[in-house]
């Protein structure tokens, strides 16, 4: 490293240069990254449900589901034509696969003898047939409930949409049909709704927290400096660092979502921290009369390996998470590691060849010098070299409190349970899971001989079982639609008993009906079915508890008469998710903790340095998930990072292990040692958790209540690592590393 | 309107040649080909979905028009569950009568629905694109010779026909590439909404009647929105023979 920093004092400008050549390069990347939330951005491509969800689309068509409703008297005849002026232009817009509406629904009744097959609403709709319409509505399984509310205040309409469409775009252009033609008030629920809503958040908040993380970051420097240069050079490190990062991910073809949003914040807390050790020590130094250039090149070779060691280990913690399941958080794993090594680059490269380049500045302050703080550290000093079991006790006190409660944390993947209350598209799911009884869809995908009456009356048997549940607002399949076709042609409901009339009745409805009434519940050759249970959003513990229950429903009831029962559906997927994420954190966290204590152990030399360095980051892991265990705190797609992130920030324990074994080496008594330490170290261990602390702050202001719980837990995670590192720290460091000459020798 | 579709959809396909230049002339030509009075065959209707999966049902035809009268029935052969339905149309004038016979129920139900936007039988044909292929009236449309091409190694004439105002049709727009040679469609894009939506494809054509009409016995419908596909294939054709009035009865439909 020494070399390096030596070179770019001498030849600053090739390595100016050679930075803004790649930043240009990579920085390219940037035109080409999108953005992407929608489910699938969770979901690992080769799960297995995601497979059959995909046949199931494949099978039936449909997609993602969206479904509106439009308050207002429905049973009129402005609202009525507005409904159908809806789903004309609905079905016309890029990416919608299927609408569904009253005004796309059949009628088959028995007039006069006829059995008369038509279009529900009549091409010349009066006031006069409205009555017979609407009685017809409320007594169709399909129709009434579904289609339009019970009291007749509330339409629906359903979407099926493709899932790689651009939800931002469609979730808009479907709102602004809606409310072209609708007088009343239009909520917009589902996935569409949700994910363009959250994809229009990112865009706006991503934005704001960069520049808000980089003010609160510029500001905690200028405490620490208070130069201009001392904000300048860290917040022109971790820019570079970040365009680097999200150009790759451009160049990559990554895309941005919840998770990723998380990106610049991390890269711009944790990388600036470098630049701040280096730059700490350039001022000391230059305090204590050295020359620029001697100064540059001390700074690295002192805090150097510091640095280095914290950059590797935030880099290793970051990229654990390639390990993830999940697309959007393995993204961002790699792009977190690279940026945070790009940022220790600058520190180490471009800060010296800029800071070769400036003059001296005209005042040097030394940020090494006495002040409050370093006298609160001399406290602190002391008093953990008097009560050193003690702090140890607490501490394991803290580590045994904290495992308690860290059982209870509950895994959340309900996409709902991202919004703020008031956010639009919460209050649509809200009030359609309270209108229309849900707003999510299970497929319960059937095969076997559909033709089998047994079968087809197994199918409709489960669907009342189902509908019975206070979570399901309705079940339907194509056993409705027969025992609709049965009534018009026999006048009274029921199923046929023979495989021929189940085939004839279907053909029946052929004669007039549009193929695809049918061939979303049932495939040409009925050899597979699908049940469409339409359920509330529900938290994801709720939601895996309904789905079990239905299961068993399903196999029960349906089982012994198909050959296959399967459950799938998006919420199916996120629920894959959720089991995912649990197991995801179990291996990243022992991943990234190893991987931490191994490049402690190899830089400094010594197994025990290794195992003592990971003390203060394992307390304050058990800390953040004992928190959220006693706070009812989710651990969600976004908290599910906070392990490893606290990894990436929390390694500045690094810093005074480092100063520690300096001054033992100098042959320093280990007491004296800690407090020299404590004394130097301790002051940059402060600032820099301020730092990266009101860095994480700027994420309070995101859109997302996962993001905002997120940057709570790590306003704890940058506060318990500092504090643990000043405390427990030095108290095991002075009981279990007394000596480090010898320690090298045993390694 | 259906009855007389199927015989009109087949006989647009007869013999005439000559040196067409303008779209309308080209049209016109189409339309000139005589249409049969009875027709009665056996139609094997190939429904494909996205997959490939194919679903194969064989229905048996009669068709007849005398005057204004139209009429047609249908019944299916194949497959074994659906045997013996039955599907009659009686076409008078603007007054249609429909009768349907589901053996299952063992009762024949007459059946009112009128939608010629909808699915002719679960396939990608609507009742339109059966009626007014037939029929297709080149007053009716704005015909526009787009080009000269070559389809499938035949000189063909692409035609774009627009239908003009007040004319009723589902379409806004066809692209239909006429066989130069001979007159007859090889192949028509549907659009709405300013997008293709359909494309036919007509095929195998052949001879009946002692050489008085060349139809095709192949018509391939493709949905390019749902990627599903209907083929319809004619076997064993025979035109203009006499077929009793006794066929097109309830007593019939039930035999």
């Amino acid at each position: 490293m020494e070399p390096l920093s030596r070179y770019a004092t001498r030849h600053p400008w090739a390595v100016i240069l050679i930075f803004l050549a790649l930043t240009l390069g990579l920085g390219a990347g940037l035109g080409r990254l999108t953005f992407d939330n929608s489910p699938e951005s969770f979901v690992p491509p080769d799960l297995p449900a995601k497979k059959l969800l995909e046949e199931v689309r494949e099978t039936f068509g449909g997609g993602d589901m969206a479904l509106a409703a439009l308050e207002g008297e429905v049973w009129t005849v402005p609202h009525l034509k507005a409904l159908r002026a809806i789903n004309d232009e609905l079905a016309e817009v890029e990416g919608v696969l299927r609408v569904t509406s009253l005004a796309n629904a059949k009628r088959m009744q028995e007039v006069d003898g006829d059995l008369v097959i038509e279009d529900l609403l009549p091409e010349d709709l009066t006031s006069e047939v409205i009555p017979s319409i609407r009685d017809y509505v409320e007594h169709h399984p399909l129709y009434g409930g579904r289609l339009v509310s019970k009291d007749g205040r509330y339409a629906a309409v359903i979407l099926e949409v493709d899932p790689g469409a651009d939800m931002r775009a469609l979730n808009h252009r479907v709102l602004s049909v809606l409310k072209k033609h609708w007088d009343g008030p239009v909520y917009l629920s589902g996935t569409p709704a949700l994910s363009g809503y959250i994809l229009d958040t990112l865009q706006r908040d991503l934005p704001r927290q960069m520049l808000l993380a980089a003010l609160i970051i510029g500001l905690v420097l200028y405490l620490n400096f208070r130069s201009g240069r001392g904000v300048f050079l860290p917040l022109l490190t971790v820019t570079v660092a970040l365009v680097w990062a999200l150009g790759l991910g451009g160049w990559l073809g990554f895309k941005l979502g919840t998770i990723s949003s998380i990106l610049p914040v991390v890269v711009l807390a944790v990388g600036s921290s470098f630049t701040l050790h280096i730059l700490n020590r350039f001022y000391h130094e230059l305090a204590h009369g050295e020359t620029r250039l001697q100064a540059i090149v001390l700074s690295v070779r002192e805090t150097g390996l510091g640095v280095l060691v914290s950059a590797l280990a935030a880099g290793a913690g970051l990229a654990a998470l390639y390990t993830s399941s999940i697309p959007q958080i393995k993204f961002f794993g790699v792009l977190a590691a690279f940026g945070v090594l790009v940022a220790f680059a600058g520190a180490t490269l471009l800060a010296p060849a800029v800071l070769a380049l400036l003059k001296n500045p005209r005042r040097v302050m030394d940020p090494e010098r006495p002040d409050a703080i370093s006298r609160a550290m001399l406290a602190l000093a002391e008093f953990v070299r008097r009560y050193r079991g003690g702090v140890l006790v607490a501490a394991a006190v803290f580590l045994a409190l904290m495992l308690f409660f860290a059982t209870r944390v509950k895994v959340e993947t309900s996409f709902i349970a991202y919004f703020p209350k008031n956010a639009p598209p919460r209050v649509a799911t809200e009030l359609v899971d309270r209108v229309f009884g849900g707003s999510d869809t299970l497929n319960v995908v059937v095969r076997g001989n559909l033709k089998d009456p047994a079968l087809m009356r197994a199918l409709y048997a489960f669907e009342q079982q189902a509908k019975a549940l206070p979570e399901v607002g309705s079940a339907v399949s194509i056993a409705d639609v027969i025992r609709e076709i049965h009534k018009a042609l026999t006048g009274s409901y029921g199923l046929p008993d023979t495989e021929e009339g189940i085939a004839q009745e279907l053909l029946l409805y052929q004669f007039s009906g549009d193929p695809e009434d049918l061939t979303q519940f049932i495939t040409e050759d009925a050899s597979e079915a699908q049940v469409l249970v339409q359920v509330k959003s529900l938290p994801s513990t709720q939601m895996e508890a309904l789905t079990k229950k239905l299961t068993a429903m399903a196999k029960r009831t349906i089982g012994p008469h198909a050959e296959a029962v399967q459950f799938t559906g998006t919420t199916v997927l996120m629920l894959e998710v959720m089991r995912l994420i649990l197991h995801d954190q179990y291996v990243s966290l022992a991943l990234a903790l190893v991987l931490v204590a191994l490049f402690n152990a190899l830089l400094l030399r010594s197994w025990r340095v290794g195992g003592i360095s990971v003390l203060p980051l394992g307390l304050t892991i058990a800390g953040q998930f004992g928190l959220m265990g006693a706070l009812g705190l989710p651990l969600d797609t976004a908290t599910a990072l906070i392990a490893a992130i606290a990894i990436g920030v929390g390694d500045y324990s690094v810093h005074i292990i480092v100063r520690y074994l300096e001054e033992l080496k100098k042959g320093e008594a280990p007491e004296a040692a800690a407090r020299t330490s404590l004394f130097v170290s301790g002051r940059a261990v402060f600032f820099t958790a301020l730092a990266i602390g009101g860095g994480f702050m700027a994420l309070l202001f995101s859109g997302f209540a996962p993001i905002q719980t997120f940057a709570k837990l790590m306003g704890f995670t940058v506060s318990a690592t500092a504090l643990f590192a000043l405390t427990v720290l030095p108290a095991a460091l002075l009981l279990w590393l007394r000596r480090y000459g010898r320690e090298v020798k045993n390694a | 309107m259906r009855s007389k579709g199927l015989i009109g959809l087949l006989a647009v396909f007869a013999l005439g040649s000559a040196l067409a230049i303008t779209g309308d002339e080209v049209m016109k030509k189409v339309e000139a080909h005589p249409t049969p009075k009875t027709m009665h065959g056996v139609m094997e209707m190939h429904l494909i979905n996205k997959a490939g999966k194919k679903l194969t049902r064989k229905l048996e035809l009669w068709q007849k028009k005398e005057g204004e009268v139209e009429k047609m029935l249908i019944k299916f052969l194949a497959p074994a569950d659906v045997k013996g339905t039955a599907f009659l149309v009686i076409r008078k004038g603007d007054k249609e009568e429909m009768k349907l016979y589901l053996p299952a129920l063992k009762r024949v139900r007459r059946i009112s629905a009128s939608q010629k936007k909808g699915s002719f039988m679960g396939s990608d044909f609507t009742y339109e694109d059966i009626s007014k292929l037939g029929a297709l009236k080149t007053e009716d449309y704005k015909n526009k010779l787009l080009r000269e091409d070559t389809l499938d190694g035949k000189k063909v004439y692409v035609v774009e026909a627009v239908p003009k105002p007040g004319v009723d049709t589902i379409y806004d727009k066809m692209v239909i590439w006429v066989w130069a040679e001979k007159f007859h469609p090889l192949k028509i894009e549907f659009f709405q909404k300013g997008k293709k939506v359909k494309v036919m494809t007509l095929s195998a054509f052949k001879t009946f009647a002692g050489g008085k009409y060349e139809l095709p016995t192949r018509l391939l419908m493709e949905n390019l929105k749902t990627h599903h596909k209907t083929e319809l294939l004619q076997e064993n054709l025979e035109l203009d023979i006499a077929i009793p009035d006794s066929v097109f009865t309830e007593r019939f439909m039930k035999r």
